[in-house]
């Protein structure tokens, strides 16, 4: 617990305890910096004994403010958890034992990058009951991997995937990116192929998005790499969004495929509004009515010197996000449920304002009204944002 | 009140960038009127967008006290005035106010067209004009050729009481205020006589209301007394008569030749117009003069446009803030329009191009306003079947075609002045513009003068862009109206997915409308974004489409990226990518940024 939310730890703790909480655990290191990251990442090895330390003391300070409340899924991300050593990982699985209740889990997912894992890794984390893992392969095509400054080749992403499966995980993930200069449809229909075969039962399609500065995007500025067209890397989302069916794997989510019952429990909740804790440099949380990221900084979150930010959500803001995220799922939303949800709180003008502006987006075919439900149609899912403008 | 023998009246003529605000802040050293250390960069230049873009809009004058060599002291009175073509006639007030001028020129460059303007208006008004020499600590400095241009060029100006000077390192700065003295003649008045002030520009302040800039031509003036502005009629009381040294301060009369600041019981600018002659009202001690000061005119805008909020929100907004930038610019006009694409807004009326584009700016900066500036046009006389006549300047407003018989288009007089490898490139420009060639002869070695006649609609389409792009800079240009002329001209509509938008259309003439359709349509698809579906975009003459171009509808817009369950960062850049819609004009669900409603500016003519 924090000082800014320290006079509301009773109503955090009503929220922990009302349903089971999700647990985001972000380790911030990393063998080399890949071309295309912002996230809060160090090679900086020295740093590591006072990071895991001061992860050591979040846990147990906030599970002992919350009161050991029940968590059911768990997601350990970065960075690269998978430079961790069998002992830090086993250390910070025991303190996650200790201070959370993990009597109901259902997932227990962690990232791992191929270039460090080995088996014997895997099969030490799989015992300590991690049992999803998350593999950052992003393509197969070596050339490409090097421009990204990938640690790993396609050789040593597809035996991950095998490693994986022989160390007893069941639910295996790979990341593909599409979007990397030089890259061309055929060669991302084979990679997903590939990945299928060598048993992902999870796909999670990014686009790369040079937002923010890193080497990769001062390459382009540079004019030595070019970026596809938009409408090529809109092809290639299209194609995937044809073939990955056909392999079994049907989309859940607009980035997220997977085969039937192997999505990411913890991931939906996010776009579910379903609580989560997260703890690590750049974490982010949700419980209550309250949303909030820990400090990016390395140094000032491990000496705790890093500022939060940290959002109340008014009740108008709660409701918006309902569709703002929940639209996310293919599944869509129950617009009525929504409605009754906003009769409540007394902002149905607000909930009929959204239905004039979603009007037009029904008629250009981007959504689909069926009775209650509200879903994006195909073509909509890729034209999502100024869709979901309307509630931001 | 001062002896008129010790006061000089002066104004400071100069092309952009030639020095005059830096040669203004030494003369406002040299003579204590602020301590160094007060010193601000070009203290007359106030406003942000008059140092930003290193122009005067606004008048100004500020009182001098200077100790000569002869061991008088006198007070020297420096009227700052806008140097652009579009304010010429608040120029010529000023310069009324005044008996001589300081022509600075670049001795790294030379005259330009628009310093050539300003000096002929100065001789007009038989003011002793004195050249400086500015910028002579350049090594690239000739001040013997640009004196010679400047003897040559203007032939009036008496060139044997020249100061080199370097007004950024202050060099010969004080020889500047001594020729001042010595060959600037002293103001002329009768003190004794009625009462007859200049107004030569005014300001809105809101604590005093409108504050007159005013010359003392004869007769005397004091608090107390009421006043009559000749030309509107109206009568007020004096509360205050003052200088500026450069603060306001109170004098208790003012008289022949003096300049300074009256505040009275003035409510609204429009009460004082610049060019009016103030005089005293009949009482039992004041009477009025018979005649007013010679020159004054009612200024009337040359350029139109409407502006429209982007959010139909802001109307009253807009109105406010219109009403408040009035009180400052009275030449600025408005009334309320309503377009079918961009809904309530106003129909502006403005002095020239770069002032239509000062009120935009200081619109939406000082109230902070997200605007849509139409296409300029200037005023159309058309002549109508039924045998009347009507001012159009607003093409969406043109009568249907068969109640036409014809219509006319301004014409004006525009003098360039470059160097002569330039020569073929403006000719080209001119000719292309519709331009009937009056002049083309060299004004000095290295420099030409071309007098055109040309359709002013010709002009405000950025013109004076290409001027400025074919010469490299070394054009410059001033115009005045001449008249008007019939022409062939035709209405061109521009629809969008099929819509006519009523505020894109513009009058052209008939045998440019072809390549002006093309080019628009083309310019038009580079400014607007890709929509969520195919957007056409026509250029019509009646029901004829001559050009045609298509924004292909977006294939992606989407966050497909690992951010965990940082929502609030997804969020933010969906915000983001929202707030820049919000500056987009939707027309029939297309959204249409600003730049769109300008295209045509930016069309290769």
């Amino acid at each position: 617990m924090f000082k800014e939310l320290e006079a509301q730890s009773e109503a955090l703790r009503e929220a922990a305890r009302v349903e089971p909480l999700g647990l985001y655990l972000h380790i911030p290191f990393c063998v080399d910096r890949c071309a295309y990251c912002s996230f809060v990442s160090t090679r900086e090895e020295s740093l590591r004994p006072a990071v895991l330390e001061r992860l050591r003391q979040d846990l147990q300070t906030w599970g002992d403010e919350l009161g050991h409340p029940l968590v059911d899924t768990v997601y350990l991300g970065g960075g690269t958890p998978s430079v961790l050593t069998a002992g830090e990982l086993t250390a910070l699985t025991d303190e996650v034992k200790q201070a959370f209740d993990l009597s109901a889990l259902l997932e227990a997912t962690l990232e791992a990058n191929p270039g460090t894992v080995d088996p014997a890794w895997l099969q030490v984390a799989r015992g300590l009951g991690w049992d999803r893992i998350s593999l950052g392969v992003q393509t197969l095509d070596d050339d490409l991997l090097r421009r990204l400054g990938r640690i790993h080749d396609a050789r040593t992403g597809l035996e991950a995937l095998q490693q994986a499966r022989a160390a007893g995980f069941q639910r295996i993930s790979a990341d593909l990116m599409i979007g990397i200069p030089g890259q061309d449809l055929a060669r991302v229909l084979d990679d997903a192929r590939q990945l299928v075969a060598a048993g992902a039962s999870h796909l999670s399609i990014y686009m790369l998005d040079l937002d923010k500065d890193c080497p990769l995007k001062a390459e382009v500025a540079a004019g030595r790499l070019v970026l596809p067209t938009e409408d090529a890397v809109a092809e290639a989302f299209e194609a995937l969004q044809e073939a990955l069916p056909s392999l079994g794997l049907p989309a859940y989510e607009i980035s997220n495929y997977a085969r039937p019952g192997q999505l990411s429990i913890h991931n939906t909740r996010y776009w579910e509004r379903r609580p989560y804790l997260g703890l690590g440099p750049s974490s982010a949380s949700h419980l209550g009515p309250w949303r909030w990221t820990e400090s990016g900084d390395l140094h000032a979150w491990t000496k705790g010197t890093g500022a939060r930010d940290i959002q109340e959500l008014n009740p108008a803001e709660a409701l918006a996000e309902i569709p703002l995220l929940g639209l996310r799922m293919l599944r869509g939303i129950d617009w009525e449920d929504l409605r009754a949800r906003a009769a409540g709180l007394a902002l149905l003008p607000l909930v009929e304002k959204w239905e004039q502006e979603l009007e037009i987006f029904i008629q250009l075919g981007l959504l689909t009204r069926q009775g209650a439900n509200l879903r994006f149609s195909r073509k909509g899912l890729l034209l999502s944002n100024p869709v979901l403008e309307i509630f931001v | 009140m001062t002896d008129p023998k010790l006061i000089r009246n002066f104004s400071i003529i100069a092309h952009i960038d030639h020095g005059k605000s830096t040669l203004a802040d030494r003369l406002l050293e040299l003579t204590h009127t602020i301590a160094h250390r007060d010193m601000q960069a070009q203290i007359l230049d106030n406003m942000d967008l008059e140092r930003e873009r290193g122009i005067t809009i606004k008048a100004h004058a500020v009182t001098l006290k200077y100790d000569a060599l002869d061991g008088e002291t006198y007070t020297l009175n420096l009227i700052d005035t806008p140097g652009h073509v579009d304010f010429a006639y608040e120029v010529s007030r000023s310069l009324a106010a005044c008996e001589g001028a300081i022509l600075v020129v670049d001795s790294t460059q030379g005259v330009e067209a628009q310093t050539l303007a300003n000096t002929y208006l100065a001789l007009e008004n038989y003011l002793e004009v004195l050249p400086v020499l500015n910028k002579t600590d350049l090594p690239s400095s000739e001040p013997e050729r640009v004196l010679e241009e400047i003897e040559s060029v203007i032939g009036l100006v008496d060139i044997a009481h020249s100061v080199n000077v370097s007004a950024k390192t202050g060099e010969n700065c004080d020889k500047v205020l001594e020729q001042i003295v010595k060959y600037i003649p002293p103001p002329q008045g009768n003190p004794d006589a009625p009462l007859q002030a200049l107004v030569f520009d005014s300001y809105y302040d809101a604590y005093r209301g409108v504050v007159s800039l005013i010359r003392i031509m004869n007769g005397r003036i004091k608090p107390g007394e009421t006043i009559r502005f000749m030309a509107t009629g109206g009568e007020h009381r004096v509360d205050e008569v003052g200088i500026f040294n450069p603060k306001m301060s109170k004098l208790d009369a003012m008289g022949p030749g003096e300049v300074g600041y009256l505040v009275g019981s003035i409510k609204q600018l429009s009460d004082v117009k610049v060019g009016d002659t103030i005089t005293h009202a009949l009482t039992h001690n004041t009477k009025p003069a018979t005649v007013a000061l010679k020159g004054f005119k009612e200024l009337q805008p040359v350029v139109f446009a409407g502006i429209f909020p982007t959010s139909s929100d802001d109307y009253e907004n807009l109105r406010n803030a219109m009403e408040k930038l009035r009180l400052n610019d009275s030449s600025f006009q408005y009334e309320p329009e309503t377009s079918q694409a961009l809904g309530f807004g106003f129909r502006c009326g403005f002095l020239g191009l770069l002032h239509m584009e000062i009120v935009q700016e200081r619109l939406e900066r000082e109230f902070d306003l997200d605007l849509i500036t139409t296409a300029p046009s200037v005023r159309y006389q058309v002549y109508l079947t039924d045998d009347t006549e009507i001012d159009v300047d607003n093409p969406a407003r043109l009568p249907p075609l068969p109640r036409i018989v014809r219509i006319e288009e301004p014409l004006i007089e525009a003098t360039i002045l470059t160097r002569p490898d330039f020569v073929g490139g403006l000719l080209k420009l001119c000719e292309e513009r519709r331009g009937i060639q009056q002049r083309l002869e060299f004004v000095g070695k290295d420099r030409v003068m071309l007098v055109y006649e040309l359709p002013l609609n010709e002009v405000v389409l950025d013109f004076y862009d290409k001027l400025k792009s074919i010469s490299k800079g070394y054009a410059s240009l001033d115009y005045h109206l001449k008249g008007y002329r019939e022409s062939d001209l035709v209405k061109m509509d521009i629809l969008v997915n099929g819509e006519p938008v009523d505020a894109l259309s513009i009058l052209i003439h008939r045998s440019k409308s072809q390549s002006m359709g093309h080019g628009l349509t083309v310019k038009m698809k580079e400014v607007i974004p890709q929509q969520l579906f195919d957007v056409s975009i026509q250029a019509a003459i009646g029901a004829k489409i001559i050009a045609r171009t298509n924004v292909k509808a977006r294939r992606k817009d989407v966050l497909a990226k690992c951010y965990g369950g940082d929502i609030s960062r997804k969020k933010k850049l969906l915000s983001k990518q929202k707030e820049g819609k919000k500056r987009m004009k939707s027309i029939g669900n297309v959204d249409i940024p600003q730049e769109a409603f300008l295209a045509i500016l930016k069309v290769d003519n």
